[in-house]
């Protein structure tokens, strides 16, 4: 469409002559719209989606810490808003079995995962991965706490008062409920298989709280959130279950805090563009600010905001699963001799 | 040349209907910075201060787009260049705000290190008091929860900042607990009580009938002592991409960081469009 003007000379057809000026000022209007002819524009929105036609993101089903059911179509529509391209939500209840391998495996662009779940995609395709943005509580805080509890009318105060004692771990692969807590007695100079009487697995936060309190065990460890031992936690595994009546108010002492264990983190893909990784964090990390209703839809306090995050923040977490992975090593090498006889 | 002339229209007709709805990106960014004096926009050069020129450079680079650095006296002078549109993205105070406001968003600011994040803050008031605004909590007998930087500095904080300057001048009682506070305006011990969202949401959801004869007055975020401009008129795209490249810049890049934070130790943090806006009582 462009070849009549490439012609310099005069039409030789007096008819053309009263197109010409027409056709010259339409397509002048259209260059001058396009960008073309006047101030030279860049457009790299049209680069990445060009490469990136959609976006995905793995959520969970449900909060961790709070428990709520997380509602992603506002997160979805916002999203789509922002980054003009479609996006597609994959929610899990399983964080193991169904983000970590999503984005891992790269069938997803973005994960919002627990710190441990970081860690353990980190490890599995290193720096394909990266902590876009991590979840900041109103004190600024970059994550929660494993509380070691007891009952409030047992005359335990102390670790030093449970030698002997039982005690209730979450899970086994538990960041906050196991391998945290248990570093932080070995860092103390106690080991946990020797200094209680009985080490048993509850099988979740609220269950080991139900440990405590129906007397099956003298402690255990749980979580805590939203605050530091400092300023105290507006959020608590026993804490849930007082307001919904489980157990009576007050009947749930915390005494020892260790962490914090880093909070989760939205983690993308970094071999996508990096203007689309960009955009993505920068749209994410203004919904506090543009749309706190869809960060509260997603079980998260008013006062959450989201942080630039980096590998440094979740060191002692890779410190704790490589610990966890030579134990583990360990024990498997100690009991083939024992096997094989 | 009648069908040249028809496509060219309905082509025209398209590309006008998406410019509307996304203005283009520029093809030069113009970031104002403070210097001694006010001086024409140029591209980095010599005598370009070393993490100034780092952070053109590292924004050049991350939006494929040229930056041009333009020296302002002041943020007074930055603020009429904006509004003006002869810079796009400038670092302004709540002083020089009212003089680039409608034509420019607050989008990130500094948090300098051992500050808190700008949560927001709720007045808790019974539901016969209404709405009110920060001017007129200063007034009325106030209380906070505890004694703790978010609780009560920054609670009293955002009250200050935000039009009710009178509450700096008083001490405002501390209820101990959530229940406590409810407690106090419960028995007319007092009128509003201050708490960020955070405790609201989370005693709530705790005890909704408790709750149920209370509302929130007023809420906001305290004034940021500082905000980035970006001009109004520029594509969505660029804000949310800026706010993405400046997030992790004092991981990525401390010489652009400390070019774009002045050299304040901190962190950049997003902000809401009404940061610098002192004394609306919103």
């Amino acid at each position: 469409m462009f070849a009549p003007f490439r012609n310099s000379h005069p039409p030789k057809d007096q008819n053309r002559r009263s197109y010409q000026p027409r056709a010259r000022a339409a397509l002048l209007a259209l260059l001058a719209l396009t960008g073309c002819g006047s101030e030279p524009r860049s457009d790299p929105k049209a680069g990445w989606r060009g490469e990136v036609k959609e976006l995905r993101f793995s959520l969970l089903t449900t909060n961790q810490l709070t428990g709520q059911t997380i509602n992603i179509e506002p997160f979805q529509h916002y999203m789509e808003k922002v980054t003009g391209v479609p996006v597609r939500v994959h929610q899990a209840s399983d964080i193991y079995t169904t983000s970590i391998q999503a984005i891992a495996s790269g069938q997803v662009d973005v994960a919002l995962l627990a710190g441990g779940g970081y860690v353990n995609v980190s490890e599995q395709v290193g720096h394909l991965v990266a902590p876009l943005l991590v979840t900041l509580g109103a004190h600024g805080e970059h994550g929660y706490y494993s509380s070691l509890i007891v009952r409030a009318d047992s005359p335990y105060h102390s670790l030093a008062d449970l030698k002997g004692k039982s005690l209730a771990v979450v899970d086994l692969n538990s960041t906050s409920g196991y391998l945290m807590p248990m570093h932080a007695m070995r860092q103390r100079g106690i080991d946990p298989d020797t200094y209680f009487s009985n080490v048993g697995v509850a099988g979740g936060h609220q269950q080991a709280v139900s440990d405590v309190y129906n007397h099956q065990y003298d402690a255990a460890w749980s979580m805590s959130a939203h605050g530091t031992p400092q300023s105290g936690f507006i959020l608590t595994s026993w804490g849930r279950m007082e307001n919904r009546g489980v157990i009576p108010q007050g009947a749930i002492r915390d005494i020892w805090d260790v962490g914090p264990v880093p909070n989760s983190a939205f983690v993308m893909r970094t071999d996508r563009p990096q203007a689309a990784q960009d955009l993505v964090r920068g749209a994410l990390a203004a919904i506090p600010y543009d749309q706190p209703d869809i960060l509260l839809g997603m079980g998260m306090l008013p006062g959450t905001t989201l942080a630039a995050g980096n590998d440094a923040m979740f060191s002692e977490m890779f410190k704790l699963r490589k610990d966890a992975i030579a134990g583990q090593r360990a024990a498997a090498a100690g009991a083939a001799p024992r096997g094989a006889n | 040349m009648r069908r040249i002339v028809l496509l060219a229209s309905l082509v025209a007709a398209s590309v006008t209907g998406r410019a509307s709805a996304e203005a283009p990106m520029p093809s030069v960014l113009h970031v104002g910075y403070q210097a001694p004096a006010t001086a024409a926009c140029a591209a980095p050069g010599a005598h370009t201060p070393p993490a100034l020129a780092a952070l053109a450079k590292h924004l050049s680079g991350r939006l494929q787009m040229a930056v041009q650095l333009c020296p302002f006296a002041d943020p007074a002078a930055a603020a009429t260049a904006l509004a003006q549109g002869r810079v796009d993205f400038a670092k302004l105070t709540p002083a020089a705000w009212p003089a680039a406001k409608g034509k420019g968003r607050p989008i990130l600011t500094v948090r300098p290190e051992g500050r808190l994040p700008r949560s927001p803050i709720l007045a808790i008031v019974k539901t016969s008091v209404g709405r009110l605004d920060a001017a007129a909590i200063a007034q009325r007998r106030v209380i906070a929860i505890k004694q703790d930087p978010l609780y009560y500095d920054a609670a009293r904080a955002a009250v200050a900042t935000r039009g009710g300057g009178a509450i700096a001048g008083t001490t405002t009682p501390l209820a101990g607990s959530f229940n406590a506070a409810i407690g106090a305006l419960a028995a007319g011990k007092a009128d509003v009580a201050l708490m960020p969202g955070e405790q609201w949401q989370a005693g709530c959801s705790a005890d909704k009938p408790l709750c149920a004869p209370y509302l929130v007055a007023w809420q906001d975020r305290p004034v940021a002592d500082s905000a980035w401009v970006l001009r109004a008129g520029l594509p969505d795209e660029l804000r949310y991409r800026l706010i993405g490249i400046f997030l992790p810049l004092h991981l990525e890049n401390a010489q652009a960081y400390a070019g774009a934070s002045g050299g304040v130790k901190g962190v950049f943090e997003p902000t809401e469009a009404a940061a610098l806006d002192g004394g609306t009582g919103q």
